[in-house]
């Protein structure tokens, strides 16, 4: 019960909000990746485990906040449609056929320091945190209030 | 008997409890150094890119017309090894109905080595499996373990009288990404007779398969299948020719799935029609109820011998996962005048991976 109220909540701050207040989430990956540009879907079925391998051949190494974290779940509603704990019937699945989920890291500067160090990583963090030579790849808006609680804490934006 | 279970379910939910407050939460901070255990992930080793885990279930059948029975039915470890981007290596080995109520079975009946293979990635969206894998038809057959399915008992559509459960040759799975819809195509070709390092008595010959899978939405996919087979317990040179169709809607714990499978073949092995509807509802937190109507039609192998009935059958009960990894069933299969293939009565289950 208290799942869908946080999945409601969740989906009617997302949809509910003008664009004008809108925030984004950056999708970042390692400059060593020969892409430039991704479609949700495409990001979706990276970090399901689904395309596992870069145009150039090698591993995509996708990244994820942990299961609680405001932007993490922000990123899976966006991406998914669904919160992290909804998707763990998946991941059974996955560990059935010797597949794991994407590794975790404790924040957004960890998540940057990651993508940067680690050929084929993909990760997502909000634009303060951003810093070359990571490259964009996608953009997602979402609506100020639905992260706020994972701003930038004084940084410059 | 309820007694045992009991025990065991309280033992469980002990140490799930302990177990979900230090482990379950996701591997954090990604270090190639050291080995981390996650309980339902398995214990990873990043040095060597290796990954052991598995599964166990027990089940208790009390049934109309057959002696009750406990069994430990399934103790299955996995190793996965990714010795290189390209590379996947898996296997899994299983010990069967190793302990019941009926005693100790002996080793060489009871260990089976489900799954070998070794997949290569040959680009984004293509890759070539060889080895000894599970055969690609329907749903039910590719995700058939324990702590993945909602009830005990198994849809008589599925199950291997109708179709050999693994393939034992070379597999090309391909996909392709159409705006938000996702389609996988997979070809394959079994040569169990020369290859397979463990055969069973009632395996294919030889095999050849198709099967596409088309994910419509996040909430909705289809499947078509094909699979042309000789088994290895028939001399004759007649061919089975098995066509399958199924569908997966789930949306907000709620779940519709459908198989139906029609076989075919020119001599004593018949023809065959089945299909199954279940439904999964969620009552409360982690609580389901799950129900299930099957239909089974014409010449079906029961202990080597081929016989023709005609079976509607109805299952009913619960499923109660209080953790990702755990899963306590219950049921009641009614309405089936076989009891040589599917005997009404009471299953229970607990199943776990680890």
């Amino acid at each position: 019960m208290l799942g869908k109220l946080r999945q409601l909540f969740n989906a009617l701050l997302i949809c509910s909000l003008p664009l004008a207040s809108a925030e984004e989430i950056l999708v970042i990956v390692n400059s060593d990746v020969p892409v430039k540009t991704l479609t949700s879907k495409q990001l979706a079925l990276i970090y399901q485990r689904k395309i596992i391998l870069t145009p150039q051949g090698t591993r995509w190494n996708p990244i994820n906040l942990q299961a609680d974290n405001t932007l993490r779940r922000v990123f899976s509603q966006q991406v998914f449609h669904q919160l992290p704990e909804d998707m763990e019937s998946y991941w059974n699945v996955q560990y059935f056929n010797g597949i794991t989920p994407p590794y975790v890291v404790s924040s957004q500067q960890a998540m940057l320091h990651f993508v940067l160090d680690t050929p084929g990583a993909i990760g997502y963090i909000l634009p303060c945190y951003f810093a070359p030579p990571a490259k964009i790849v996608l953009k997602l808006s979402v609506p100020n209030a639905a992260i706020a609680d994972s701003s930038c804490d004084g940084r410059n934006k | 008997m309820p007694k045992r279970i009991l025990l065991l379910s309280v033992i469980g939910l002990c140490l799930g409890q302990t177990l979900s407050s230090t482990c379950l939460a996701e591997h954090s901070e990604h270090d190639d150094s050291m080995p981390t255990y996650q309980w339902g992930r398995g214990l990873t080793v990043p040095q060597f890119n290796l990954i052991f885990g598995g599964y166990a279930n027990i089940t208790y059948k009390h049934l109309e017309q057959n002696r009750n029975s406990l069994t430990f039915d399934d103790l299955s470890l996995f190793i996965t090894w990714t010795p290189h981007d390209r590379l996947h290596f898996f296997t899994e080995i299983e010990l069967e109905d190793f302990i019941s109520t009926d005693g100790i079975a002996k080793s060489n009946q009871t260990f089976v080595l489900e799954r070998l293979y070794l997949d290569f990635l040959v680009n984004e969206s293509t890759f070539l499996r060889f080895g000894k894998f599970l055969t690609p038809v329907g749903i039910w057959n590719v995700i058939h373990a324990s702590p993945l399915v909602w009830t005990t008992t198994r849809p008589l559509v599925t199950e291997s009288s109708m179709f050999d459960p693994h393939v034992t040759g070379l597999m090309i799975s391909k996909n392709y990404l159409f705006s938000d819809q996702y389609l996988e195509i997979a070809l394959y070709l079994d040569d169990s007779k020369d290859l397979d390092p463990l055969p069973a008595a009632d395996e294919f010959e030889n095999a050849f398969g198709g099967r596409i899978n088309y994910q419509l939405s996040d909430h909705f996919q289809v499947g078509a299948s094909y699979l042309g087979f000789k088994k290895r317990a028939y001399s004759s040179d007649s061919r089975n020719h098995l066509f399958g169709l199924d569908a997966y809607w789930k949306r907000n714990h709620f779940e519709l799935q459908m198989e139906f499978a029609y076989r075919h073949a020119d001599d004593v092995q018949g023809n065959e029609t089945g299909l199954y509807l279940q439904g999964v509802a969620p009552l409360s937190h982690n609580f389901f109820a799950v129900g299930r109507y099957e239909f089974l039609d014409g010449t079906h192998r029961v202990d080597n011998v081929m016989t023709d009935s005609t079976i509607n059958l109805g299952v009913a009960g619960f499923a109660w996962r209080p953790f990702t990894p755990l899963v306590f069933k219950a049921e009641y299969r009614f309405g089936s005048d076989d009891n040589s293939i599917a005997p009404n009565g009471f299953f229970t289950s607990v199943a776990f991976f680890y």
